[in-house]
């Protein structure tokens, strides 16, 4: 998935999983959903995946592809 | 949250990236 910000002139790239998360975060699920769900369908622990979850939305509000609500 | 429903099992864990391709969904 490409993110186009007009506003800053960037353009950027989600990799396979984030695109996964993001779709699902616009699909309505929570943060907590999507990490149990990553958890549950890949090697990864949940506490790591929730974490990798957090570091992307942070990352996404940093760079201002999203507002924090 | 069809997407959640839909999330098929891998076999490797690739960790959700945003990357800055360039300069101007």
């Amino acid at each position: 998935m490409v993110l186009l910000d007009e506003r800053a002139g960037h353009y950027w790239q989600l990799n396979g999983t984030g695109t996964l998360v993001v779709t699902a975060l616009l699909d309505g699920a929570t943060p907590e959903q999507v990490a149990e769900r990553l958890a549950a369908t890949r090697p990864v622990t949940p506490e790591r995946a929730a974490a990798d979850v957090t570091a992307l939305i942070a990352h996404l509000v940093k760079e201002r592809l999203v507002t924090d609500s | 949250q069809e997407t959640l429903q839909s999330m098929e099992t891998e076999d490797v864990y690739e960790p959700p990236l945003l990357a800055e391709v360039g300069r101007y969904l």
